[in-house]
């Protein structure tokens, strides 16, 4: 892995970047939830400290609702001004139908776009299913030829992606690795919002829609099950498993870039296992 | 306001019409796709073979059937697709021109490259909800392509974002959820599938009471005891196999929060996925909200559910948009549609509202 471009990715929070000395690359914005995307004034800050680092920077958005339209547009004008080479991660088409007339940005594809298929419980069919069935498991839609001619005709100069177990890839377009936790669905109907609500089961309080006090700065949760051959993890409204190794055979496979998840280190720090991803890969004190 | 059914077989066809249909929409495998691949791996984000029509045959005797009373038949091919899968597709697209179908339904880049690219093709596109489709610019993104007339919005939408989103889109007609398969997680961003084992065997085949009979059963518990639903007998029969709506085992470790708290938050956590409530969402209530909005289509989910809760769902729907022209204040309109529910389905109505917007206040709660 030595061509490997090594990017942290920093979710919320505005951070001090001298310790992360290893990457080149500074992600920073919400993923996966509208109402956790970063103030204005917070993009601006990590805009001018990367700058500062001489590292790239690739700026994060999740889906966008109706009502989100004006923020994710200043803070897509913002990077126009204070960074106007930088990455744009594209989780909805309404963002990269506001950005496709700027030529400056390059769009890459977020992985809420990037349909993989991430249910664990193939690992229960390994042995059960054809080989067709397996590959169609292994392989994302964005790697056909026709979604590739699509993707390039809309100048998408990489495909975000998560090591899911069976990962196979054959594609032009460069892709960037995510470690050390695979994504595997989101809701706007956040699960932790307002779990600390005293409960009361009955026909009128079975809504799944809960006002958000951000519980999520403060629980995560692990959810097992029988039937799922892996441990998931719960943090706000998405729902995370813990990959494997990274594979080895990555520059076969077009993929270049590893982007640590550093939110997810807390994970690690409440006594989780390592997979290794993170000591070998990111995150050295510079 | 169209009212779209779903379908299994072409001889529910005509009941579903008489009791309402006015746009129709089936899901189908290729005999090619059906052979390589086990029937979890599906062209259509159903994947189980109760949700599907047997062949294209069965597609176009449908369309045959349905054309008599001027009413669409739509193809669901909203999968994602390797290129071996979109190999199958482009082989049968000769085929599935032929069917008579008036839209296909897409969700796939490399499929919508294909039919876009495709000038011998001249077949609709309606863009699936598993587009993520939330906001204008998605829409205007995706009206751009001349082909796509419909966009399908995502299921957590809120009601004034359906009023804001039909009011700013011209040139495309806009499909809304209406009843059953609500969801805890967002479909468009959803890496789980529906179904690993995917061995349902054709519902159709089970006597169509039996569904009823159940759902009539469950229902007539929960308004007993609500509190039967979630206790452990019936969340093991309960249990299905969709990891939106396990009943986990929950353990928050984040905050070190003692007990009593953390088995609370743990518990709330774990009742938010295990919540059988969502089977069979309605928006009927809603429609009140949503009268005079541009909403094109209500889409009625369910091709793998039974004949006669089709025929339910789609002639309480018709009734309700008929109460819609009554003289009623939106509280008069819910107690209408209420009671029409209870007269239809034989159980009152459970509150499984799919906007929620109704008099318990449980309005949308997110950003704006």
């Amino acid at each position: 892995m030595r061509n490997m471009e090594k990017a942290i990715y920093i979710n919320h929070e505005p951070a001090e970047l001298g310790q992360y000395g290893d990457a080149t690359r500074v992600y920073f914005g919400e993923e996966f939830c509208s109402v956790r995307v970063p103030k204005l004034s917070d993009y601006e800050l990590m805009m001018k400290r990367t700058l500062d680092s001489g590292k790239s920077f690739t700026l994060v958005l999740p889906y966008m609702p109706e009502g989100s339209i004006v923020k994710y547009r200043r803070i897509l004008d913002l990077a126009a001004k204070v960074l106007p080479q930088c990455e744009i991660t594209i989780n909805d088409w309404g963002v990269y139908n506001m950005i496709k007339g700027n030529t400056v940005f390059t769009p890459i594809l977020g992985r809420l776009l990037n349909k993989q298929k991430r249910d664990m419980r193939i690992l229960n069919h390994l042995s059960s299913y054809n080989e067709d069935t397996l590959r169609h498991y292994s392989e994302s839609h964005t790697d056909s030829i026709g979604s590739q001619k699509y993707l390039m005709a809309r100048g998408i100069g990489r495909i975000e992606m998560d090591n899911i177990p069976l990962l196979k890839r054959k594609s032009e377009i460069p892709g960037s690795i995510y470690a050390p936790f695979i994504y595997v669905s989101m809701t706007r109907y956040c699960q932790t919002a307002s779990c600390e609500a005293a409960h009361k089961f009955n026909t009128k309080n079975t809504t799944w829609v809960k006002p958000c006090k951000l519980e999520c700065k403060k629980y995560s949760f692990s959810l097992k099950h029988a039937r799922m051959p892996k441990t998931s993890y719960l943090y706000g409204n998405t729902i995370f498993f813990e990959c494997g190794e990274l594979p080895e055979n990555l520059e076969e496979m077009n993929i270049d870039r590893v982007v640590i998840q550093t939110d997810f280190l807390h994970l690690q720090k409440a006594g989780l296992k390592s997979n290794g991803v993170v000591q070998e890969l990111a995150v050295r004190p510079g | 306001m169209k009212i779209l059914c779903p379908s299994n077989n072409p001889s529910e066809i005509e009941d579903l019409i008489q009791a309402g249909a006015e746009e129709i929409f089936v899901g189908v495998l290729p005999e090619q796709w059906k052979k390589r691949y086990h029937n979890s791996v599906s062209a259509n984000r159903r994947e189980t073979s109760n949700a599907q029509y047997d062949s294209f045959d069965d597609v176009r005797k449908a369309v045959e059937i349905a054309a008599r009373h001027n009413v669409p038949v739509f193809l669901a091919m909203n999968g994602n697709f390797t290129d071996s899968q979109l190999e199958i597709i482009r082989s049968e697209m000769t085929n599935i021109a032929g069917l008579g179908i008036s839209a296909i339904i897409v969700a796939d880049i490399g499929l919508l490259e294909l039919l876009i690219e495709d000038e011998t093709t001249n077949i609709p596109i309606h863009i699936s909800t598993l587009g993520l489709n939330f906001n204008s610019e998605t829409i205007a993104y995706y009206a751009s392509f001349g082909k796509v007339t419909r966009v399908i919005l995502d299921r957590q939408v809120t009601v004034d974002e359906i009023k804001m989103l039909t009011s700013k889109c011209d040139g495309v007609e806009i499909e809304i959820f209406a009843m059953n398969s609500a969801c805890n997680l967002t479909d468009g961003a959803c890496g789980f599938s529906h179904s690993m084992s995917g061995d349902i065997a054709k519902s159709n085949t089970l006597k169509p009471a039996l569904e009823t009979g159940a759902r009539k059963f469950v229902d007539k518990l929960v308004q007993l005891n609500p509190k039967l639903v979630f206790n452990k007998p019936m969340r093991k029969i309960l249990n299905v196999d969709q990891p939106c709506v396990f009943d986990y085992t929950v353990s928050e470790y984040k905050s070190g929060s003692a007990e009593p708290m953390k088995n609370s938050v743990e518990e709330n956590v774990r009742n938010h996925f295990y919540n059988p409530f969502g089977r069979d969402a309605c928006c009927a209530c809603s429609l009140f909200e949503l009268k005079g909005c541009k909403v094109d289509s209500l889409k009625i989910v369910g091709r793998d559910r039974t004949t006669s809760k089709k025929v339910m769902d789609a002639s309480f729907l018709r009734k309700a948009r008929e109460l819609l022209n009554s003289e009623f204040e939106k509280e008069g309109y819910r107690k209408k549609v209420q009671a029409e529910y209870k007269k239809t389905y034989g159980f009152g109505c459970s509150h499984q509202c799919y906007y929620y917007e109704n008099e318990y206040g449980n309005k949308m709660q997110v950003a704006k």
